[in-house]
């Protein structure tokens, strides 16, 4: 009988949900943000972007959008939808595979924490922002983040070897993926896809300590989370040298799929029992570049 | 190509676990620590790189192994080379029927000169040769293998008849590889030699008679006793001798008879019986005879009853009806008349009239009219009905059976036999009878000077059959013994055979354990090579 992954513990902790309040309100200040937010209001004021259709004007609307000659056509108030509508909206793909249980603390608890972060990020500066993970959910307003961080702690990992999960509907637009991109070949390809569907992607990689290599030498039984492949090995100091040096090729494999497709790959280590939020501003994420 | 044959083949179970053990030993190891991991594709190639291999479950060596181990076992199990098709097993078949038991010129039994032969050739036989003996008698066979075969140290005696013909038995037990050996003295259509087995004849035609049924005429409770028996004769001249009769006798009784040759002849005999009875022999005595197990018959006689007659009357009864009666009965049983005086044993009380209940169980007793405490009397009451069943009233006629006067509740418990009925029309036992360890007793309601009971023509057989029926225990003679098969009797007709006994059996097998031994040994360096 193949043994079972443990349990994940609490993704997001009080302390989690304070400090990422106080990560909101420093948003600002976050370079992407900023700029993805004037961006959007420049396309608003040019009115800009490819005409998709009219919705009934409610209160609160901008007033700079009314179409007026259709006013004037039928006496009601709509307002022009453009393309650049999805374009204000992101998207967090968020891996759900069995591979991301694997680390301790999993990495998927620090995947589902950045993802947090960055839906959160979306929802304060965008209208809208979509979750993919183990399905598509979308949400929009500033409120919506207590029900997003239920929504991503409620879900468990697949069970089994599993396809990259990509968003569906329409145009994705700004794509932040948070994987373990453990198969470059797999993410390269997906890359591909996402591209030629007119996205922008930004990797996110969490790291474990078994990115980097092995320091527990002896008899151990290797078993693959998605598979349940097992694979007896004698980790001696040798065969941990080899293993070092293959994930460091991993590295560079991972790094030129993003680069090939002219994407950014961030590999950034989180703090797992720190929840201050100057540590997580340090830890190397790069919302500042 | 023959497999081998197995001295011990139970010990190829050892393969069992063998097989598991050597199964769970070929299995990789199993580290008790689990490394979770998402680069299992990295640590393959850092294997390869570092270039060791995942231990992993060798079929070959485990094949290997198990091969070893089954030669092993095989050479465990002492395998021996079948080298040809001549025989490795040898039955020797005995006709051990009743006729077996006739004596030879020798005074020997044919039943002990089969023996003797079966123990002298079963001593020439190779040793590898397996030995059987079955001697088949009395519808049975019986069973001895290996040394307790050569020895036959206690065979038995020979009894009643084949289970089968001979020749069926013979054909039953050959194979390819056992050759049936039979014994007999030929005796019967069961007995004749089988064709197609060896034979060794150990009897030869005689002269015999045999008591084929015995009848006793048993005159209970008389002392009489008859006997007739049949003599069969088996013989072409004349037989002389006596049919002896003893044992359970007052004396033994011998009748000289005459058989005519291969004639039925009866011949009867009286004589008088011991009274306690026992073990009665008939037995015929004939000069010449070489069978005797047919010319004896054999009977257990139970004692004879007593027949002292005691009889109990009131003195109004002038000692008329009872002692008549008592006197009548004691000349049917032949017995006497005795006084009835406590504490003296008799074979039957007949008592008239008188008061108090007797005691339970009083043994064998006819009560006539005792009156018991709180009994009513009962005018002229009408018999209605009796037990036609019951084996003292059976066929007899009570229809005119006239009672005066009776008495109503002095009856004890028991079945009821003869039924009267009540001035308010409701019926009563007029008699009942009481069973107990002792004897049997009847009682009437009423007495026999207040009937026309001892007037009737049925009385006297009902007075014989009350005592009879009253006395404990049995009294029947049972035949213990009753000769043999009456086919088994007639030696006059056994044939002379020749002895068939040439036979060549299989050379001492090769044992080939040490070939498997090598075998295993070639297997284990040859699995050592693997990796």
């Amino acid at each position: 009988m193949n043994p079972r992954l443990p349990d994940l513990p609490e993704p997001f902790p009080s302390e989690f949900r304070v400090m990422l309040e106080q990560l909101l309100r420093l948003a600002g200040k976050v370079q992407g943000a900023r700029m993805q937010s004037l961006r959007t209001r420049n396309h608003a004021l040019q009115q800009s972007g490819t005409f998709q259709g009219h919705r009934a004007y409610t209160q609160g609307d901008d007033l700079r959008r009314i179409d007026w000659n259709a006013y004037a056509r039928t006496g009601s108030l709509f307002l022009k939808l453009l393309a650049e509508e999805e374009a204000r909206a992101a998207t967090v793909i968020l891996d759900v595979s069995a591979s991301m249980g694997v680390g301790s603390p999993p990495r998927f608890v620090s995947a589902a924490r950045l993802a947090a972060v960055l839906c959160g990020l979306s929802l304060v500066h965008l209208d809208a922002v979509t979750l993919v993970a183990g399905g598509e959910s979308s949400f929009s307003g500033r409120r919506a983040i207590g029900l997003l961080l239920e929504r991503i702690a409620s879900m468990g990992l697949r069970e089994g070897h599993d396809e990259l999960e990509l968003p569906e509907r329409g145009s994705p637009g700004r794509v932040h993926w948070v994987s373990d991109f453990v198969d470059p070949t797999a993410t390269e390809r997906a890359l591909h896809r996402l591209r030629r569907a007119g996205a922008r992607v930004t990797g996110w990689l969490p790291t474990v300590p078994d990115d980097f290599g092995i320091d527990a030498l002896g008899w151990r039984m290797l078993c693959d989370p998605e598979t349940g492949k097992l694979l007896p090995v004698r980790v001696d100091a040798e065969l941990a040298q080899a293993m070092k040096r293959e994930l460091q090729t991993l590295q560079r494999q991972q790094e030129q799929a993003f680069a090939r497709c002219g994407f950014p790959l961030q590999r950034l280590t989180l703090p797992t029992h720190s929840f201050d939020p100057a540590a997580w501003m340090e830890a190397g994420w790069s919302f500042r570049r | 190509m023959e497999f081998p044959s197995l001295s011990s083949p139970d010990r190829l179970l050892w393969l069992l676990p063998a097989a598991l053990v050597l199964w769970w030993l070929a299995q990789p190891p199993r580290p008790r620590s689990f490394l979770f991991t998402a680069h299992g594709a990295q640590w393959r190639a850092a294997l390869e790189r570092a270039r060791r291999k995942t231990p992993r479950f060798r079929a070959l060596r485990w094949l290997l192994a198990m091969l070893t181990c089954a030669f092993l076992a095989l050479a465990a199990a002492e395998p021996a080379s079948s080298s040809d098709d001549m025989p490795v097993r040898v039955v020797f078949l005995i006709d051990g029927s009743a006729s077996s038991a006739a004596l030879g010129e020798d005074q020997k039994s044919a039943f002990d000169a089969a023996i003797h032969r079966v123990r002298n050739q079963a001593a020439r036989i190779p040793s590898h040769v397996d030995v059987e003996v079955v001697i088949a008698r009395g519808g049975s066979l019986s069973r001895w293998s290996g040394d307790a075969a050569r020895l036959l140290s206690d065979p038995g005696l020979p009894a009643g008849q084949l289970p089968a013909d001979l020749a069926s038995l013979a054909a039953a037990h050959a194979d390819k590889q056992t050759v049936v050996w039979a014994v007999g003295d030929g005796q019967g259509p069961s007995g004749i030699p089988p064709t197609d087995a060896l034979w060794s004849p150990v009897g030869r035609a005689a002269a015999n008679a045999a008591l084929e049924t015995v009848a006793v005429d048993d005159a209970w409770p008389l002392a009489r006793i008859g006997v007739r028996a049949t003599v069969v004769s088996h013989a072409d001249v004349v037989l002389r001798g006596f049919l002896r009769l003893e044992g359970a006798l007052l004396a033994p009784c011998e009748i000289p008879v005459e058989l005519q040759p291969r004639a039925v002849t009866p011949v009867d005999a009286v004589a008088q019986r011991a009274p306690v009875g026992g073990l009665l022999r008939v037995s015929l005595q004939l000069e010449g005879d070489v069978l005797a197990v047919d010319d004896t018959h054999e009977f257990d006689v139970p004692p004879l009853p007593q027949t002292a007659i005691a009889v109990q009357a009131e003195e109004d009864d002038g000692l008329g009806f009872a002692a008549a009666a008592g006197r009548s009965l004691a000349a049917a049983v032949g017995g006497v008349v005795v006084d009835a005086a406590p504490g003296r044993p008799v074979g039957f009380l007949i008592a008239e009239g008188g008061e108090g209940a007797f005691p339970s169980d009083p043994g064998p007793v006819l009560a006539f009219g005792r009156k018991a405490d709180g009994a009513q009397p009962w005018p002229s009451p009408l018999v209605v009905d009796w037990d036609r069943a019951d084996p003292v009233l059976a066929d007899l006629d009570l229809s005119e059976l006239e009672i005066a006067h009776a008495l109503r509740g002095s009856l004890p418990g028991g079945r009821s036999l003869v039924l009267g009925q009540l001035p308010d029309g409701s019926t009563a036992p007029l008699a009942v009878i009481a069973e107990g360890p002792r004897g049997k007793a009847y009682h009437f309601a009423f007495r026999l000077q207040d009937s026309n009971l001892g007037l009737l023509a049925a009385f006297p057989q009902l007075l014989l059959r009350c005592y009879e029926q009253s006395q404990p225990g049995s009294r029947a003679v049972k035949p213990r013994t009753a000769g043999i098969d009456p086919a088994e009797s007639d030696l006059s007709r056994i044939e002379p055979t020749k002895e068939r006994g040439d036979v060549r059996f299989a050379a001492q097998p090769a044992d080939l354990s040490a070939w498997c031994v090598a075998f295993a040994l070639a297997l284990l360096a040859l699995r050592s090579g693997i990796r």
